[in-house]
């Protein structure tokens, strides 16, 4: 299978400047790889840096040390070394983040919110809008609420509408953020389908599940993580 | 990969002994939306105005790239060709909508300024255009003949930014263009500028001490403090994981975003 | 002729200030169009009653020349009289009302009905020179976009004119572009005298006293008033003719008759009208 990511001896440090400089590390060393058309859970007690690792994935947060080499395009891309405009290319094309956590955009339309990323890529409006209608469909949210600011949503309701618009565009590498937190039998059914689906058409992923069962039925791999030695002082 | 828009190199700007900012240098692409954001003082409008022409640096270089790729060094231009650009392919928006507004005439002449100052001579078309950029800044087509006095501060922010983007410019300098509205107000014009900067591709340097503002608009952040730019990056990586003391203290200190 | 009263210099200021003056004038006339900035000096009358005019009358005026004065069209207005008056007792000038017979003709609002000779001098008291004042406050700013030849805001001006009229409202000092560069404030002429500046044989000089601003228009200078293509300059015209000559290509004056509100138009340029009415053209 082709390698879509490697991952080097990540390391990640957080330095709380505004607590005397302590120095919490994250992440030692973390090295893995992933492959297209596979999915691979990572493990570990909270505190374990599941999310950071994920989130250094995405560029979201700036590794301390090691490398990150992404398929993008034609190329292989060290991420670590990228500029921002070369990351916001790779999240427009070939890396995805589903998340838990809606950020809500004032004024924008949940159907809208859910066709934005087609649209990012040159997807007609009509087009996207379909996509984006059949999406929240399959994900139960009635359609009185699409056109409407997700703002006044339920907690669960915002958790799909944003499960929708990192779904609605299939990307090469898609990073999972607990995407089944809290959602009901019928929508974690939804959502596995969701992740079969990316499978299939070849995306490779990576992913926190807390809940075991979901785990097992989509994870082909298993990422044990365990939390660094805690904090140490700066001199 | 396409080629910046704006580049700034080594951009300094003293004001007798007292720095305004020092050592500024990066490159804005087609489309770009980068937010200047520190705290009052730290050189963030000071920078603003020298990017945008309206001040001339001490030292280094501000360049900007036309659309059949030639460079203009904004300093080096004449007066002529400088206020040309100004009115056609770059736009400015004040926080205070009144500063980029002529209070005696009204709505329509004032988007329509532009267009005549750049030689339309068809008072119907001139009309039949600031109208229609009225709609698409969401203002009710019957108040093209008021005056912005009459205006309430959200809808004279919105004349100012139809005013500006008449001409179609492709780099916009917006300083706290938020600032002082009310909330709801606010929200409808970030909204408003996040679409109408995307359909039209506008490359935007924003001044905000608003990171929610920052958030929501701007893909790429610099923090600026006491002149100089201390951490810069995607704004979702320089706001959820800020290195520097000054970004993690900024972050800190303002609500969840 | 008169003769000049003593104690004063000839027409009343003195040389180096004539001199002065004269150095503007050949700026201005060299520069169609063009404010240039002059030291102007005090005069014994106030400000708005025609200072700029008589600086540059009295600066041009020689003891040949022949001096007409009208004020709204009108020789025996006050304004009118008293200037006249003025140039008889310090420069024991010859004065006349006939416009053919002027070789200088000071104008507060009108241009005479009668087509100006090559030789004539029109001197025009102005009282804001600067067309762009009035969109634009800053004199630094204005000054810049007439370097520039930036005049979008002129435009902006007729544009709201439309807006809240319907058509081009503006009926008094209508901007006009002198040989296709500066554009300027032709003083408060109404715009039916607008296209007598065009290509004019006579020389139009321009001052403005308080503001200390002096401009001219050379003989035969193309002068254009600023229009837009869909609302294109136009004069002012009356259905009715002049109640006194039967005039109908002259500017009319309307003149209330009673509290019942009858009225009738006359011509506003008195001699023209005389001359009318003693040819023996009658009203219809």
């Amino acid at each position: 299978m082709t390698t879509m990511l490697t991952v080097e001896k990540l390391s990640k440090i957080f330095t709380l400047h505004q607590q005397g400089g302590v120095r919490i590390k994250a992440l030692t060393d973390v090295s893995l790889e992933l492959s297209a058309g596979e999915c691979l859970a990572l493990a570990g007690p909270s505190g374990a840096g599941k999310s950071t690792l994920l989130r250094c994935l995405y560029g979201n947060y700036l590794p301390s040390g090691g490398k990150i080499s992404l398929r993008h395009l034609s190329e292989i891309l060290d991420l670590s070394a990228a500029s921002p405009q070369k990351i916001m290319e790779v999240r427009r094309y070939s890396l995805g983040y589903v998340s838990q956590f809606l950020r809500v955009i004032p004024r924008v339309s949940a159907l809208d919110i859910v066709a934005e990323p087609l649209l990012e890529t040159g997807a007609e409006t009509a087009e996207a809008r379909q996509a984006a209608r059949e999406l929240l469909n399959r994900l139960n949210i009635p359609p009185r609420l699409w056109a409407l600011p997700p703002a006044t949503f339920s907690g669960g309701e915002q958790q799909r509408i944003n499960l929708a618009r990192g779904f609605i565009r299939l990307r090469p590498v898609m990073l999972l953020d607990e995407p089944t937190a809290s959602l009901d039998r019928a929508n974690r059914k939804v959502v596995r389908d969701l992740i079969y689906e990316a499978k299939e058409s070849g995306s490779a992923l990576i992913g926190i599940f807390h809940d075991d069962e979901m785990r097992s039925l989509v994870a082909d791999r298993q990422f044990q993580m365990a939390p660094p030695n805690g904090r140490e002082k700066a001199e | 990969m396409t080629r910046p828009i704006l580049s700034a190199r080594g951009v300094d700007k003293y004001y007798g002994g007292r720095v305004g900012c020092r050592g500024v240098s990066f490159d804005l692409y087609p489309g770009e939306i980068l937010g200047l954001v520190g705290e009052s003082g730290s050189g963030k409008t000071t920078l603003l105005n020298v990017l945008a022409g309206r001040l001339s640096p001490s030292g280094g270089r501000v360049l900007y790239r036309g659309p059949d790729g030639s460079e203009h060094d904004l300093q080096q231009l004449s007066e002529a060709g400088r206020r040309r650009l100004l009115r056609t392919e770059l736009g400015f928006v004040h926080q205070r909508a009144g500063d980029g507004l002529r209070p005696l005439v009204s709505a329509g002449a004032n988007i329509g300024e532009r267009l005549m100052a750049g030689g339309w001579r068809r008072y119907g078309r001139i009309r039949s255009e600031a109208a229609d950029w009225l709609a698409r800044v969401e203002i009710p087509a019957d108040r093209l003949d008021d005056r912005p006095a009459d205006y309430s501060g959200g809808m004279r922010q919105r004349l100012q930014i139809a005013r500006n983007l008449v001409t179609r410019p492709r780099l916009v300098f917006m300083d706290e263009p938020t600032g002082g509205l009310d909330v709801s107000v606010q929200a409808r014009l970030l909204d408003l500028i996040r679409h109408l900067a995307a359909r039209l591709d506008l490359a935007v340097v924003l001044v905000t001490h608003d990171l929610a503002v920052a958030r929501l608009l701007s893909q790429r952040l610099m923090v600026m403090k006491s002149g100089q730019v201390v951490e810069s990056g995607l704004t979702d990586q320089v706001l959820d994981d800020p290195q520097h003391p000054y970004s993690q203290l900024l972050v800190s200190a303002m609500l969840q975003v | 002729m008169t003769s000049a009263e003593t104690g004063y210099n000839f027409a009343y200021l003195d040389e180096d200030s004539k001199r002065l003056i004269r150095r503007a004038l050949l700026k201005a006339v060299a520069v169609p169009g063009y404010q240039v900035p002059f030291a102007g000096r005090e005069m014994p009358m106030p400000y708005g009653w025609g200072t700029g005019g008589i600086q540059v009358t009295a600066a041009l005026i020689g003891p040949d020349d022949v001096l007409k004065v009208i004020d709204q069209g009108s020789d025996d207005t006050t304004n009118a009289v008293s200037i006249r008056a003025f140039f008889s007792k310090t420069a024991g000038v010859a004065t006349t009302t006939v416009t053919g017979e002027a070789s200088i003709i000071q104008t507060r609002h009108r241009i005479p009905e009668r087509p100006l000779k090559p030789g004539q001098i029109m001197v025009y008291q102005v009282p804001i020179p600067e067309p762009l004042r009035w969109l634009e406050p800053g004199e630094t700013e204005t000054r810049v976009l007439h370097a520039l030849g930036e005049y979008g805001l002129m435009y902006v001006k007729l544009y709201e004119d439309i807006s809240r009229h319907g058509r081009i409202a503006t009926s008094y000092d209508y901007p006009v572009e002198v040989f296709g560069r500066y554009i300027m404030s032709p003083s408060p002429i109404p715009r039916f005298d607008n296209p007598k500046l065009d290509r004019s044989p006579a020389l139009h000089l321009f001052g403005a006293g308080r503001e200390k601003r002096i401009y001219a228009v050379p003989p035969y200078s193309p002068v254009r008033s600023l229009d837009f293509e869909d609302y294109p300059f136009a004069v002012q015209r009356w259905p009715e003719v002049c109640a006194i000559c039967g005039a109908s290509d002259s500017y009319l004056d309307e003149v209330v008759l009673d509290d019942g509100g009858r009225r009738l138009f006359v011509c506003s340029d008195s001699d023209y009208c005389a001359g009318r009415a003693g040819k023996g053209s009658p009203p219809q």
